[in-house]
């Protein structure tokens, strides 16, 4: 017995004197969430109305091209975006063979679908939004890499960047940042380009806007970039069909023209080079538009051939901008635009002062539970804080150790386990007590004291415990937080209650061979 | 040991439960529940400016632009506020902000303690999440309860946590105190902390049911509070008074959540002893033993 209790002495000394190993320097074991430290927590959700629809007059495009690969000179291609279908009318006469064979084209696609009708008297198709929901959790992954990039891009040092449920992606920024970057980061970054009419292409105003027309199905009218100098927003007549995308850049980069003002030049690989080429070649004298997740960011006049492939995007943009802009092209576009569901920053000032307050808090809750415990058990009083201060050392070691996050709601978990983890240590005291009133000697006394008490604590703890992984599951952020410090709180309580206590009693009691305890 | 007839004087604990629990369903049904940002989205700004100013002048600003919001003084701290509006996006927050330090007062970048966006779609899925948190744990606990006790003492347990929570939730509804998100946590820390209080007791009373074969269930039932009473008392204490530390030196933001424990504390002590164990009596005498 005497060998056993060494031994176990040994183990509980090992023990703690490792988690004060792992906690030493404390400020840098602990993880700090935002609340705490300051930051910008954003989270980023797939914009699914967005997304249908863009998809929608992607569809569109493609089945104008199939149209007119095939001869097909008269038609129309409508979109319906508020019921999310999609009309087909060839008006040119044709063979009802050769109809039946574009149709049985424009048909074969994995999103859309034939409601009714046919492709003469207007054959109109329906979205598959399911198909379009299912390739999300690709496109997901995609997106998180870009915003990693980007995020790396802007210099923010530790970001946590992860995806959360089928739709969402959840970006933490320790620090201080200013809220512009979460736009930034987040935008879809979708660089297309679109030819002007050829006539009445473009006003320099809103209050113009109606001279542009209606665009009816083949045009689209885009706004463009506040004007500066003149305080007006322009607004641009443009072709639904989209030359080209900007996914194939091969760099892109910050310049300044002769007057000293920035613009980013692009530049696409071979393919996109030569596929610019022939653009530029085929639309001399025409306006092409610069169209940055739907804002014309500029529309100049295609001047001669371009044939390396290299383009400027120039706008009334500061040189900031301008390099912001050159790194948002370069990291890609998203390949689903997102939209920010919930962003939540906090000032390094409130955080400050939320741990000195919550530190404050917990000290004196400490202490008052010390000096209680100690005032109505004596000696064994002495033994419970012992075990008490074991109990907050382990819980933060193990939160150093699991890389636990501490949080605001986390503190107070701490708080509410100094409180309970005295529960186990009274459940033992007051069955001592018990044991001693029917007459059992001290080391009896202990023995059927823990004996009787161990389910007790056990059951109750158990119980704490499941309720912590279920509120750990459903929790979001901060509360994930509590979830975790209750949980690690409570496995330990039920060690320390169980194992140390134990040991501490065993010791005290052979050492000074007790015959009356102070309890 | 103490010997108080807690059993046989039910009726009246009953008594004091039944009107605690129509007093908090009738300011559920009638004054509702006031949910945070959370739960159905908004936007929450706390500032702090470097000058002094009325409230006044902050719900001035708020109509003039014509933004739907309510303030809160932050009692312990100096020039702060908290202002709850609708859903506002980038531009109209930086819009009200401009307008706020152009006539309420000098607001710096440190000054800008906390903002907070939460889109409708989130706070409907938070608040769904937190009701599948808390049946899920009543339906875990039901089971863990009935496989290491007997489906009495579960049924008992739940009858007391569900007690509990209405009592709660219903004195949130009377002081029309925000619930949000931590406040869920604080909801399920007292239900697992109510919990805990009917395990000790039902532990006794499970030892003392092999113990005293022959005598009288109800009797013994009343021995076994008696019995872990004075642990009871002990451990509410020292739950309380780091409850109450938080309560008083823990901030703003701790503070709701501090109370909730309070008030969970409370009655979660109180339903283990008048609600739970009385409950375990009745459903017993509806059994052959």
């Amino acid at each position: 017995m005497k060998q056993n209790i060494r031994f176990y002495l040994i183990i509980i000394l090992v023990i703690v004197g490792f988690a004060i190993y792992t906690l030493y320097p404390l400020s840098e074991k602990i993880n700090l969430g935002l609340d705490l430290k300051g930051g910008l927590d954003l989270v980023f959700e797939v914009d699914s109305e967005k997304l249908v629809d863009d998809t929608i007059d992607m569809k569109a495009s493609k089945i104008k091209e199939i149209l007119s690969t095939h001869g097909v000179v008269d038609y129309s291609v409508t979109t319906d975006l508020k019921n999310n279908t999609l009309s087909v009318s060839v008006f040119d006469t044709l063979e009802k063979e050769k109809l039946e064979e574009i149709e049985a084209l424009v048909i074969q696609d994995d999103i859309l679908y034939k409601d009714k009708g046919n492709i003469k008297e207007g054959l109109l198709m329906k979205v598959r939004e399911n198909k379009i929901r299912e390739g999300n959790a690709d496109s997901l992954n995609q997106a998180l890499i870009v915003l990693r990039n980007r995020i790396d891009m802007f210099g923010v040092t530790e970001p946590t960047i992860t995806i959360s449920g089928k739709t969402r992606i959840n970006v933490q920024l320790p620090g201080k940042n200013s809220q512009e970057l979460a736009e930034d980061i987040g935008s879809t970054a979708v660089l297309e380009f679109k030819l002007l009419r050829e006539e009445n292409g473009s006003v320099e105003s809103v209050s113009e806007k109606t001279k542009l027309g209606n665009p009816g199905s083949d045009y689209k009218v885009f706004a463009g970039q506040l004007n500066e100098i003149t305080g007006r927003t322009p607004f641009y007549m443009v072709e639904r069909i989209t030359q080209m995308k900007g996914d194939s850049l091969a760099d892109a980069r910050i310049g300044y023209d002769e007057f000293g003002k920035p613009y980013v030049s692009i530049a696409f690989k071979d393919s996109g080079a030569k596929k610019f080429a022939q653009i530029t070649q085929n639309n001399i004298g025409r306006r092409l538009a610069i169209i940055l997740d739907d804002r014309v960011m500029s529309a100049p006049v295609i001047q001669d051939v371009i044939p390396n492939g290299q383009a400027m995007i120039s706008g009334s943009f500061s040189e900031q901008e301008a390099r912001k802009l050159s790194m948002i092209l370069k990291s890609g576009a998203l390949p689903v635009p997102l939209k920010r569901v919930s962003e939540i920053s906090v000032g390094p000032s409130l955080g400050k002062e939320s741990i000195t307050k919550g530190v404050y808090a917990a000290g004196i809750g400490a202490l008052l539970v010390l000096i209680y415990m100690i005032f109505m058990y004596r000696l064994c009083g002495f033994i419970a804080d012992f075990s008490l201060i074991m109990n907050v050392i382990l819980l933060l070691a193990g939160m150093a150790l699991l890389k636990a996050t501490l949080t605001l709601p986390g503190i107070a978990g701490i708080i509410l386990t100094i409180g309970m983890s005295v529960d186990a240590n009274v459940i033992i005291f007051e069955r001592i007590k018990e044991e001693l009133r029917v007459g059992k000697t001290v080391g009896a006394a202990i023995e059927g004291g823990f004996d009787k008490a161990f389910s007790t604590i056990l059951d109750s703890n158990v119980t704490t415990i499941i309720t912590a992984i279920i509120l750990y599951n459903f929790g979001t952020g901060a509360v994930k937080g509590f979830a975790v410090t209750l949980m690690l709180g409570t496995a330990i309580n039920i060690f320390t209650a169980v194992f140390a206590v134990r040991t501490i009693f065993s010791v005290v009691t052979s050492a000074f061979n007790i015959k009356k305890l102070s309890i | 040991m103490s010997d108080i007839q807690f059993i046989k004087r039910k009726n009246i604990s009953f008594a004091i439960s039944a009107l605690l629990i129509i007093v908090s369903l009738y300011s559920f049904i009638t004054k509702g529940l006031n949910y945070g940002i959370d739960f159905t989205g908004g936007t929450l700004l706390h500032y702090q400016f470097e000058n002094e100013f009325e409230n006044e002048k902050i719900n001035e600003v708020l109509e003039k632009s014509g933004i739907d919001g309510s303030i809160q003084r932050v009692t312990d701290g100096k020039n702060e506020i908290i202002i709850t509006t609708t859903f506002l996006d980038t531009e109209r927050k930086k819009e009200f902000r401009d307008i706020l330090r152009r006539e309420v007062g000098n607001l710096t970048e440190d000054g800008i303690k906390r903002e907070t966006d939460i889109g409708p779609t989130v706070g409907r899925e938070l608040k769904e999440n937190a009701t599948k948190a808390v049946l899920w744990s009543i339906i875990a606990i039901l089971i863990y309860i009935s496989a290491r006790f007997d489906f009495k003492f579960a049924a008992a347990a739940i009858i007391a946590l569900i007690h509990d929570s209405i009592i709660t939730i219903g004195i949130f509804s009377i002081l029309a105190k925000e619930i949000n998100n931590t406040m869920i946590a604080a909801l399920l820390t007292l239900l697992g902390y109510s919990l805990n209080d009917t395990i000790v007791v039902c532990d006794r009373i499970r030892e003392n049911t092999k113990k005293f074969k022959n005598s009288d269930f109800d009797e013994m039932v009343n021995t076994s509070i008696n019995q872990s009473l004075s642990r009871t008392i002990h451990t509410s204490l020292t739950t309380l008074i780091p409850v109450l530390t938080l309560f008083f030196f823990g901030g703003e933001i701790l503070r709701n959540f501090a109370l909730a424990l309070l008030i969970g504390v409370l009655v979660g002590t109180y339903s283990s002893i008048f609600i739970a164990s009385p409950i375990i009596t009745i459903w017993n005498k509806g059994k052959v033993r």
